[in-house]
């Protein structure tokens, strides 16, 4: 990883804590933030699908679809944008959404490091039944706003301190004439 | 490549070009076990991750797709599987990032396969071993890079396989993960699509199923780098390159040719055992082994014992620590590191860091990953 990574990936991780902190100090307004940033999520996703066409895609044999790609989801993250007051109940199913792709990842993860006799799939289950749980409590607290929310912050947090284990690693390789 | 040709076509190379029996036995143990030697393998005997010479499913599942963990792949595919024929080709028009990918494409008779060869000489035969893995796959897995690239390794659903009378006939694929090949029907199994650029199932040959692995296929593709052009990839003439490429170069190694150049095949050396060789080659199988096990046995009058992983598990983990360097696994694992040492500092001299950060020790010291300071124990050792 370069230092400009490094330095990036640590401002990045340490925006997310504070960014996941400061929602579960007002719950109440953080729906229609995540819903706000979720359409800002599509429009950089279609910027960079179009970037993606390019500098890369259009060289490549049927590239042509990034650039339909991109265009939708630029167009739909505007769209996103302009609703946002209305998205409580679909921003609650896109975190539950998002951790049950979690779960499955995990649990299938988890079964094929336990074939291999790796140790880690003990880890590995205990992460896919925890995601299951949050999916779960964001079905059962789908009214309430709090918890949603909370776990929504959790996640944030936790994907930021792996960001921050990932930047302080070392990675060069030695090279030995 | 397989088990077939990287084990027993191994053996069978090293003891045309001179090696005992027992030596082409170590050899073509090591060519083979590059395919094994995966980072929860080397947990398991509590040996140092950073000699991985390959991935299993699962870890390639589990490494995260960010900077770090697409370097880790990288060095692992492009420095033992997907050798890059040329680290400076020039695309037209081309952003630098996607040049960087286009010079992972693999193929033969790059510089990288005479440094690779070079970097074994005077080694273990673990080394050799490995640098007969490295050569044999650039002919296998030509046009296609050892980093999860969509824009290099995708390939359209149009391959058709070139019959023996010059027929050709289409390939059907599904994807339904661990299912096997219906060689006879035609139908293959392939990495599904995915429009991420980086994604895992974007690694290597995926997309193009096992059919690089079959030496007896001939078909036409449309690889996704090639500007629309149509691929031809005649498995059987690979195969004998490979072959008597192996050949001259296990000849290299042991001395009995003082140099090893690129484009040269002993074929005078294989010329005995030609049509015994295209026989099996172009025979119509998913599995060559039984064929080649018995050229093999034939050519020794020895018995070639199946490849078992565990094989030398317990001489190492029995070894003191202190001595472990002086096993099998030890000098296997010496000479991974050495690999993918002078893989990633050709990649990242060339101005490409897909593969990772490269420090020249002899410029600026010991810096980076604690584990490769073997390799400065070992030269220590070969220089004393």
């Amino acid at each position: 990883m370069t230092k400009t990574k490094r330095v990036f990936t640590i401002i990045g991780a340490f925006f997310a804590i504070q960014g996941a902190l400061i929602l579960m100090l007002a719950p109440e307004y953080a729906l229609e933030i995540i819903a706000i940033g979720v359409g800002f999520t599509l429009v950089i996703y279609g910027i960079k699908y179009l970037i993606y066409y390019l500098t890369h895609a259009q060289h490549m044999v049927g590239g042509k679809w990034f650039l339909l790609i991109g265009l939708i989801m630029l167009d739909a993250g505007i769209f996103a944008g302009t609703v946002y007051d209305k998205a409580k109940v679909m921003t609650i199913l896109y975190i539950a959404g998002a951790h049950l792709v979690g779960a499955g990842l995990n649990i299938v993860r988890a079964v094929g490091n336990r074939k291999d006799h790796n140790r880690g799939w003990k880890t590995d289950m205990a992460q896919g039944v925890g995601n299951i749980i949050l999916v779960l409590l964001c079905i059962i607290f789908m009214h309430d706003v709090i918890i949603p929310v909370y776990i929504y912050c959790i996640s944030a947090i936790y994907t930021a301190i792996l960001m921050l284990i990932s930047a302080f690693k070392k990675t060069a390789i030695v090279y030995v004439q | 490549m397989q088990a077939d040709f990287h084990y027993y076509a191994t053996y069978c190379a090293a003891y045309i070009a001179g090696y005992s029996h027992e030596e082409a036995l170590a050899l073509c143990y090591s060519d083979q076990f590059v395919d094994c030697c995966t980072k929860t393998f080397l947990k398991s005997v509590s040996a140092t991750v950073h000699a991985a010479t390959s991935q299993s499913q699962a870890e390639l599942v589990d490494t995260r797709a960010d900077a770090v963990g697409l370097q880790d792949i990288t060095r692992i595919w492009s420095s033992f599987h997907f050798l890059p024929k040329d680290l400076f080709a020039e695309v037209r028009w081309a952003t630098k990032t996607y040049k960087n990918k286009y010079r992972l494409i693999c193929g033969p008779n790059g510089d990288l396969v005479k440094d690779t060869v070079d970097l074994a000489k005077g080694k273990s035969i673990q080394a050799a071993g490995i640098a007969m893995h490295v050569l044999a796959d650039t002919w296998a897995h030509q046009n296609f890079a050892g980093t999860p690239s969509l824009v290099i390794n995708n390939t359209t659903n149009d391959f058709y396989e070139i019959m023996p009378d010059g027929e050709t006939k289409k390939l059907t694929f599904k994807h339904s993960p661990g299912a096997s090949d219906d060689i006879e029907n035609s139908v293959y199994n392939s990495t599904v699509f995915n429009p991420s650029e980086t994604n895992i199932l974007n690694l290597g040959h995926g997309h193009a199923g096992h059919l690089p692995d079959y030496s007896f296929i001939r078909y036409k593709y449309l690889p996704a780098w090639d500007n629309y052009r149509e691929c031809l990839k005649d498995n059987p003439s690979d195969y004998r390159h490979a072959f008597c490429q192996m050949i001259y170069a296990m000849k290299y190694l042991r001395g009995e040719n003082a140099v090893f150049e690129k484009n040269t095949y002993d074929e005078e050396t294989a010329a005995p055992y030609i049509e015994r060789i295209m026989t099996i080659i172009t025979k119509r199988q998913g599995d060559a082994s039984a064929d080649w096990k018995a050229f093999g046995e034939e050519l020794s009058g020895m018995e070639i014992p199946d490849f078992d992983v565990n094989a030398y598990v317990q001489e190492y983990k029995s070894a003191a620590p202190e001595e472990r360097d002086e096993t099998f696994l030890g000098r296997f694992i010496i000479a991974a590191l050495s690999q993918k040492s002078m893989v990633t500092n050709k990649i990242f001299k060339s101005g490409n860091i897909l593969a990772g950060f490269s420090i020249d020790y002899k410029k600026k010291g010991f810096r980076g990953i604690k584990d490769y300071r073997k390799l400065v124990e070992e030269h220590v050792r070969n220089s004393q």
